[in-house]
């Protein structure tokens, strides 16, 4: 049974996708139907907006999750009054969400549920130290979403699973890009700054960050303010703290001057960057420096070769060739008959 | 329609600090407080701060401390829940969501009654909810969680049981417990209607104790004092703005108190220099005043207040330029709301900055003179401050000391001469004023003067 033992070793996970229907509830419900719930305490969570999950019209497009009886759960109001399992509610918290508060519930039964929780990376970080110290929870299972339209990032959480599939492309060989740029992007090392949480803390603007720690600034409201840049000559050495995106733009310009290319560039997590690969590698080649205030391990890939329209890729090659190029397990967890 | 608190939280004369300042446990006591009219009745000024004195006794000793932080635990778990109990007791059936926080009110209850119990406090009596938490809690695990418990019925159990051996489909199990819950749920509602009043009692008594136990601190940690009633005559002495002393304590500067007193239908005069603290003192009054009638406690050493219909705060610094209104035709609408207010024998405080201030002198002293005039035959306690010389008009005068010794002294008073002191100049200058403006200005009142 793959990956399901390493997890036991981490107290946060989360599992993203890189695209719709990439398999990621297949793999979340995977891997909450093999975990020892008779050994471990796991709590489940998902985040991502809601207009991604709940399809109004449709109605088909919401993914349920299904649990086992034991895991605690935390979800919005309206989901928890749909809920097809029966559940002991634990907690009301005054986190509202557009679906109502987060409740936290105990499955008594095994069943299926929608989950909706926590919107931002504030209090999607709340969210685990409640569920650790309030009941005692092992592992904290997160359903992220890599939107640049979610505000809660799920690189709070120690571990990750990355779905891909042909949902991204037909072409196995621009999959296989894809995806392994999106590993390049999760494996940037971690920021050696001493305080973290105060860099975190902050929320607009550039900042720099002398050699000897000292914050200045912002120096700029943002990116696109950025028009001057000769005010940029700033001391040699130090970094440049990007408290939103890594776009194109500051890359370039800071790619193309021989002093700032010496700066180290701090960003927030990996789901800050929006680069091309090209761009980004060139930096990296020309010595270049991009550093993370939050790092997740990633530890698996999963793969689903059915896209959206009803292709099917061969399984066997995407694997291969994505084993190939990122240095992790590559698993199609759906065709290897692992049913749930 | 009396004054609400949210009305007057954000007024000049610094409501909002006092409020920021309470250390509530619960977001419902805020809201409580916000949505509490103002206090005109004698009767129940006294009983809130005969209720304060009880919990001040309390919690101000140091050897309770504990038990006060025990109780401000559980009372942060309080939640609004208000519109679910009208939910429930206007016959609509709770969901699980909604029994959970019912549940937990009446849990917290249970805890915090026992607490009040041990202590001295009789003023608040919480009522007993043991039967509801039974309720709600069948298998007596007292732990905070909710779900329609096996232990509500034979026939749900036997469902449970056979979902979880998997002999029935899960559909059809679910569908069955549905049934069965709907009728345990309707069953639970029924009872909870019985005990509505006594929960939505508790609800509002929680949020009581959590308000009195931090106007209790308050006390102590402002250096507030629990003011007495008079008739006839406010006094203050000591009297400070606790927002503008704090703001001076981080300047390592010291508050001066002010001692004030003022009766209904004998106006008091100030005069005095500018930057004397006048319109300070007027605001720290309207601030008093709103915290008597509020029930908190009253910044100064004593205090001895008498209860008004109406306040009514005219300072310059409120033209309403949204309105349209020019600085003097806003003040000529402010006093005359005020001597309608007056007229209708309503017994009113009337604080008045600088009347007709903006316009020329002669019209002004008219005004001003005219305004103390009107003020002495009202059932109202006035007190106004001006620069002008008001000379033939009786009534009580105060005067700010001024400038003594290079400093400036804020202290009030008693003062027979009528003439407002002329000082302006000499302030401007001490502040570094422009000098060419200044001598000039020297130059003109010589002139004037010969």
């Amino acid at each position: 049974m793959p990956f399901i033992e390493e997890l036991l070793n981490y107290g946060t996970l989360s599992i993203a996708g890189l695209e719709k229907n990439t398999g990621k509830t297949e793999t979340l419900n995977y891997i909450l139907s093999r975990l020892p719930i008779s050994r471990i305490r796991v709590g489940v969570t998902s985040t991502g907006i809601d207009g991604e999950r709940v399809d109004q019209v449709t109605r088909s497009s919401k993914p349920e999750i299904f649990l086992k009886e034991g895991v605690i759960f935390t979800t919005s109001e309206k989901h928890y009054r749909e809920r097809k399992l029966l559940s002991e509610l634990l907690n009301i918290s005054d986190i509202t969400t557009s679906l109502g508060r987060l409740v936290t519930a105990k499955a008594l039964s095994r069943g299926k549920i929608m989950l909706s929780g926590p919107v931002t990376t504030a209090s999607l970080k709340r969210w685990i130290i409640s569920l650790k110290k309030g009941f005692n929870v092992d592992l904290c299972i997160i359903d992220g979403a890599l939107s640049r339209l979610s505000l809660a990032s799920p690189a709070v959480s120690e571990a990750m699973i990355l779905a891909t599939g042909a949902s991204l492309s037909l072409n196995i060989r621009e999959i296989v890009n894809k995806t392994a740029f999106a590993a390049e992007l999760i494996g940037l090392p971690l920021s050696q700054t001493n305080d973290i949480e105060t860099l975190l803390g902050y929320d607009q603007g550039i900042w720099s960050i002398g050699k000897d720690g000292e914050l200045g600034g912002p120096i700029f409201e943002s990116a696109f303010t950025m028009e001057n840049r000769s005010t940029m000559k700033m001391e040699d050495g130090g970094a440049i703290y990007l408290t939103g995106a890594l776009t194109e733009r500051f890359l370039k310009m800071i790619s193309s001057d021989a002093k700032l290319i010496e700066k180290e560039i701090i960003i927030k997590d990996f789901t800050r960057i929006f680069v091309t690969p090209n761009l980004l590698r060139n930096y990296l080649k020309k010595g270049g420096k991009i550093t993370v205030l939050q790092k997740t391990k990633l530890i698996a890939l999963t793969v689903n070769p059915i896209s959206p329209n009803g292709y099917v890729l061969d399984s066997n090659r995407l694997i291969d060739e994505l084993s190939g190029r990122v240095n992790i397990p590559v698993y199609d967890i759906i065709k290897n008959g692992y049913k749930i | 329609m009396g004054t609400r608190f949210k009305d007057i939280l954000d007024s000049t004369y610094g409501i909002r600090f006092i409020f920021s300042k309470l250390n509530l446990s619960s977001a419902l006591s805020a809201t409580l407080i916000k949505e509490s009219k103002i206090m005109t009745e004698r009767e129940d000024i006294i009983k809130a701060y005969r209720e304060l004195k009880e919990f001040s006794d309390f919690v101000n000793l140091n050897q309770n401390n504990s038990l006060t932080e025990k109780i401000k635990i559980e009372l942060c778990e309080i939640r609004d829940i208000r519109s679910t109990l009208k939910r429930v007791s206007e016959g609509s059936t709770p969901d699980d969501i909604e029994l959970f926080e019912i549940k937990s009110l009446s849990m917290i209850n249970q805890k915090v009654k026992i607490f009040m119990e041990s202590t001295d406090i009789k003023c608040i009596k919480l009522p007993d909810l043991e039967g509801v938490t039974n309720l709600l809690d069948p298998e007596g695990s007292r732990i905070t969680s909710f779900y329609i418990y096996d232990a509500y019925s034979d026939d749900l159990r036997m469902v449970r049981k056979e979902l979880s051996s998997k002999k029935l489909e899960p559909e059809e199990a679910i569908y069955k417990m549905s049934l069965i819950e709907d009728r345990i749920r309707g069953y639970i509602s029924a009872k909870l209607r019985e005990r509505i009043s006594d929960i939505y009692e508790s609800l509002i008594g929680l949020a009581r104790i959590d308000t009195l136990i931090a106007k209790a601190g308050q006390l102590k940690e402002l250096n507030l004092i629990m003011p007495s009633q008079s008739i006839n005559t406010t006094t203050y002495s000591g009297m400070f703005n606790p927002e503008v002393k704090e703001l001076l304590k981080s300047d390592g500067k010291e508050y001066q108190l002010i001692d004030i007193e003022f009766s209904v239908s004998e106006p008091l005069l100030i005069t005095g220099s500018n930057m004397g603290g006048k319109s300070l003192t007027l605001k720290t009054l309207a601030l008093c005043q709103y915290l008597f009638q509020f029930g908190f406690g009253i910044p100064a050493r004593e205090a001895s207040i008498v209860a008004v219909d109406k306040v009514f705060l005219s300072v310059g610094d409120e033209q309403d330029y949204r309105k349209g209104l020019s600085s003097f035709a806003a003040e000529i609408k402010r006093i005359d709301n005020m001597l309608s207010a007056a007229n209708s024998g309503k017994i009113i405080l009337s604080l008045t900055d600088e009347p007709a201030g903006t316009t020329n002198p002669k019209e002004g002293t008219a005004l001003a003179a005219a305004l103390l005039k009107v003020l002495l035959k009202k059932r109202a306690l006035s007190v106004i401050t001006t620069h002008y010389n008001i000379e033939k008009i009786e009534c009580k005068r105060l005067k700010v000391i001024g400038f003594e010794n290079g400093a400036m002294n804020y202290k009030l008073s008693l003062t027979v001469d009528n003439c407002a002191p002329e000082e302006a100049i000499r302030i401007a200058d001490e502040m570094g004023a422009n000098s060419e403006w200044i001598n000039a200005a020297r130059a003109e009142l010589e002139v004037n003067n010969d």
